[in-house]
């Protein structure tokens, strides 16, 4: 906290200035501007005391470009400052220190070899004066502006992938959509410039990083114990009595108990939290059921570079071998996706239905187990009428490859959340009270926790179908 | 504000080339800076701004109306009368609104939105603070005039002293003859400390947005939620993080604040001096957030009469101040009783140092072990203190204290290796001199821009990736 470093060095009015107003420098250089900074030289502006003198308008704007002026690039080196510096007694002492002076010495650039150089002038006796400012990093303002800006853009394409995330969770309103608008873009740069696997591979070394995510995401079943998330492979050993006992894909699960619960694993985008929360407490209240909840927003099966779901997916049946598997997503899927020869397909290409229908059906091949149900969950109609229509497609897709596979049950969500005719609205009735209930935010696109709701008791109503819940609220009702 | 990321780095950004830019012009540059502050206001609540501007008209026709009131320059019955009103109304400003209630809750709110939701107790920490600084300078300013210390300024200083944003929410306070001239300066363009201030923000960010944040979620709040779970040892160890959980909010939010001005040209006081080194109660007061004790000594303690009305009375200003002070770090008894225990601590420390005075020094112990003997004995004093700070109630600080005192079975798994490791390390560093740094300083300020660039972003990103959530860090600044 060496802020006091510099409070004696303040120039009220630095010499050198024009007339008695100064205004700020004409000349770019004193804005620190020159090209050369951002080629790699060290710079520094000088002290004003040091510029004072005859000539001083035109040094004033130097910092350290009067070399190149002076018609030399280099013309001093370190054996110099040294020189210098050992026939000067007052920088001795003070706070300067032998231990800075090697640093000091170090950080002098070189430049052309010794025997072009000319002996440093007084400016360059100045310059070595200053290294305080070399700690306190004394630039001219403009110079620290480029690089803040710099430094901005430079973390901004590098992080984007969870800003997006992060805007994305957050409660929807026009701020968060213009802020994804621009957002948007930046993350297809970052993608593109790969800038985001720096984040990505940070996060890996970091361990666990999605998995804390998915915790608090998925404060469902509130694994507080940083433990549970972070052990693998043993819960799924521990559990196999229970995925031994399933039955058949026809003849429905075990009846569950208190003690030994139904396992529910809730995955997917942004909607898989609304669904999972709504899930879980449905769940909770049965006293049978454990639920699980991971969603990782903005993704997809579209972008396996953002998030790889059948990677995730793979982890937590390895991790909770769930009996049931509620997956949510579709809603960021109409977009151009890669195909796995590397050419590139646009929604509304032929290719990309193929290529999507294949992904989906793997993921739907992946997630089959011993007697597993698979609820799969598409996107919602929406209310703008282009991306309705993109999502009807998504869906139909999704249901498409369910047909041929009986341990997926399809959720359409036209049906839970749509209007009478399948299209989008804000309310529906409420079947138990036949009130109207909002089910949409006001983006037109988010489900609300009443929608979430709905939803959860349309997934209850059919696992009641396929699981005896009842055990559970006997027992502890 | 869905996009604090991007909002306050443009918001920042702006009030940087605006800084410098108009810095030429005395006039166009206060009216600027006050223009962007009071955006900076009104941004976590437009009523902010109203009360900030009501505060500084009160004030500054106070302070005039003083003025005029003491022609020979000693203050008169007059003067005092209105310097007590004016006080008076200002800490009644702060009792009505931030203790009780609207701007609590529109900053929590707006911290909220920011993306701060769920470090609950930063936030609380922070809070309270952010609404009393500009109160705090205000009377400050009206005492300081009344006792004809300063001269009364202009309207558009006292405003833009009150709400210049980098100290708006997080402090340092300083006083007026310390920021008001530095209006009136011309920082040179070409000399902005710009290492000075990167490591300002950047180890302020790292306290408040990484260790914070950190220590809260894996150690003190499950350890403080279930006490009675928790191990003795554990629960000391929460003691310890307790302490370095607050200091790390509060020097955290102070370093980028004052980092902030630093770019702008302005320099505020040091506020925190390595308190964690102190070797006396008083000792640690010297070193902890320094602005705002000054504060608490100039217009509380002196104004009761400090040490100056007899030894009786010292006891009792001591104690005034200390609660005083507790209250300003939260509106809650936990703080009162924070600073009860601190008033305890200096009285009986005050009282053995006059006693040691007065009688021939003996040598208990060897020199060389007084030094470490010390340092123990207030570290664990200081934290105890802490524990009281925390805890929600004082039932709930009796029992950490007796787990603690009886080295009570049990154990949660709070306490990791990490976590020894992020005490450790923070109270160490208190004993590392800033000069260490000075090689590492400049060689980065040696470096090409395009290299400080690489170097600050991957900053940014490692202190995003190791928060416990969220993308950039600014949307957790405690502004």
């Amino acid at each position: 906290m060496s802020t006091t470093d510099t409070h004696s060095q303040r120039a009220p009015v630095p010499p050198g200035w024009p007339g008695d107003d100064p205004t700020l420098p004409d000349d770019l250089d004193v804005l620190g501007m020159r090209w050369w900074w951002w080629v790699g030289r060290r710079t520094r502006a000088r002290r004003p005391d040091a510029l004072e003198g005859p000539g001083s308008r035109a040094g004033a704007g130097r910092s350290g470009g009067g070399r190149a002026e002076d018609g030399g690039t280099g013309d001093w080196t370190a054996d110099d400052v040294v020189d210098v510096a050992d026939d000067e007694p007052d920088l001795d002492g003070d706070d300067l220190g032998a231990p800075r002076w090697r640093w000091a010495d170090r950080l002098r650039w070189r430049g052309a070899p010794p025997g072009d150089r000319e002996p440093p002038d007084d400016d360059e006796v100045a310059a070595v004066d200053d290294d305080d400012d070399l700690v306190a990093g004394v630039q001219p303002a403009g110079r620290v502006l480029v690089v803040l800006v710099a430094t901005l853009v430079l973390a901004l394409l590098v992080n984007v992938d969870h800003l997006v995330a992060r805007v994305e969770a957050g409660p929807p309103s026009d701020a968060r959509d213009r802020a994804l608008s621009v957002l948007r873009p930046v993350q297809d740069v970052g993608n593109a410039l790969q800038l985001t696997r720096v984040r990505d591979a940070l996060d890996a070394l970091r361990g666990d990083g999605d998995d804390d995510r998915a915790r608090e995401a998925g404060g469902a079943r509130g694994t507080d114990d940083a433990a549970d998330s972070t052990s693998r492979g043993g819960g799924g050993d521990e559990r196999e009595p229970g995925g031994e006992e399933a039955a058949g894909d026809e003849d429905g699960l075990r009846t569950p108990t208190a003690d030994d619960p139904l396992r529910v694993w809730v995955g997917g985008d942004f909607m898989a939290q609304a669904i999972g929360r709504s899930l879980a407490a449905a769940g909770e209240s049965t006293g049978v059921v454990e639920t699980e909840v991971r969603y990782e927003a903005a993704s997809g099966l579209t972008r396996p570079d953002y998030f790889d779901w059948p990677a995730a997916v793979d982890e937590a049946l390895d991790d909770h071998d769930p009996e049931v598997v509620v997956l949510v997503v579709g809603v960021n899927d109409a977009q151009g996706i890669v195909r796995p020869d590397g050419t590139p397909a646009q929604v509304d290409e032929p290719g990309w239905a193929e290529e999507y229908g294949r992904r989906v059906g793997e993921l739907m091949d992946r997630l089959r187990g011993d007697g597993r149900i698979v609820v799969w969950i598409g996107p919602p109609p929406m209310r703008e009428p282009g991306y309705s229509a993109r999502m009807a497609r998504v869906a139909a897709i999704h249901a498409e490859q369910a047909a041929p596979r009986p341990w997926v049950h399809v959720v359409d969500l036209a049906q839970v959340v749509g209007g009478p005719d399948g299209g989008y609205t804000e309310a529906v009735a409420d079947p138990s009270s036949a009130e109207p209930v909002t089910v949409r935010q006001p983006d037109g696109i988010h489900l609300t926790d009443a929608g979430g709701d709905l939803v959860a008791a349309h997934v209850m109503d059919l696992l009641r179908t396929q699981v005896d819940l009842s055990g559970g609220a006997r027992g502890d009702g | 504000m869905q996009f604090p990321t991007v909002a306050f780095a443009i918001f920042f950004l702006a009030a940087f080339v605006a800084n410098w830019l108009l810095r030429p012009h005395p006039l166009v540059w206060r009216a600027t800076m006050i223009a962007v502050s009071l955006y900076f206001c009104a941004w976590v609540d437009v009523r902010f701004a109203l009360v900030v501007l009501g505060v500084a008209a009160l004030n500054w026709v106070a302070a005039a109306a003083a003025h005029r009131a003491m022609p020979a320059g000693d203050p008169t019955p007059a003067s005092r009368r209105i310097v007590r009103a004016a006080v008076a109304a200002d800490v009644a400003v702060l009792a009505g609104l931030a203790y009780r209630g609207f701007l609590v809750e529109s900053v929590t709110g707006a911290l909220a939105r920011l993306g701060w939701a769920g470090s609950e107790p930063v936030v609380e920490v922070v809070v309270p603070v952010g609404i009393s600084i500009y109160v705090l300078h205000a009377i400050g300013y009206v005492v300081d005039v009344g006792r004809d210390e300063v001269e009364p300024v202009a309207f558009a200083d006292l405003l833009l002293y009150l709400c210049f944003f980098p100290h708006l929410v997080a402090g340092p306070v300083v006083r007026v003859d310390e920021l008001v001239p530095q209006f009136h300066e011309r920082p040179d363009p070409r000399r902005v400390p710009a290492t000075d201030a990167f490591v300002l923000v950047g180890s302020g960010l790292v306290k408040a947005v990484v260790i914070a944040p950190w220590l809260a979620e894996q150690l003190v709040d499950p350890a403080f939620a279930a006490p009675a779970e928790a191990g003795g040892l554990e629960l000391l160890v929460a003691a310890y993080g307790v302490a370095v959980l607050v200091y790390a909010a509060f020097s955290g939010a102070t370093d980028i604040a004052i980092g902030c001005a630093l770019l702008l040209g302005i320099e505020y006081p040091r506020a925190f001096d390595a308190p964690f080194a102190a070797l006396s109660v008083r000792d640690f007061w010297d070193r902890w957030n320094l602005t705002v004790s000054h504060w608490l000594r100039d217009y509380v303690y002196v104004p009761l009469g400090g040490s100056r009305r007899g030894r009786h009375l010292r006891p009792r200003n001591v104690m005034v101040t200390m609660v005083v002070g507790g209250l300003w770090y939260g509106a809650g008894w936990n703080f009162a009783l924070w600073g009860v225990v601190h008033g305890v601590y200096v009285i009986v420390e005050q009282a053995a140092a006059a006693r040691a005075e007065r009688r021939e020094p003996t040598a208990l112990l060897p020199t060389a072990l007084t030094a470490p003997l010390h340092w123990f004995v207030t570290f664990h004093l200081v934290c105890l203190a802490f524990v009281v700070y925390r805890a929600g109630s004082v039932g709930d600080a009796a029992e950490v204290l007796a787990r603690v005192a009886t080295l009570a079975p049990g154990g949660a798994g709070l306490v990791t290796p990490l976590v020894l490791a992020v005490i450790g390390a923070t109270v160490a560093s208190h004993f590392v001199p800033t000069e260490v740094t000075y090689g590492a300083r400049a060689r980065f300020s040696a470096l090409a821009p395009a290299a400080q660039v690489a170097v600050l972003a991957a900053g940014l990103t490692v202190i995003a990736a190791l928060g416990p959530e969220g993308p950039l860090p600014f949307g957790r600044l405690p502004f």
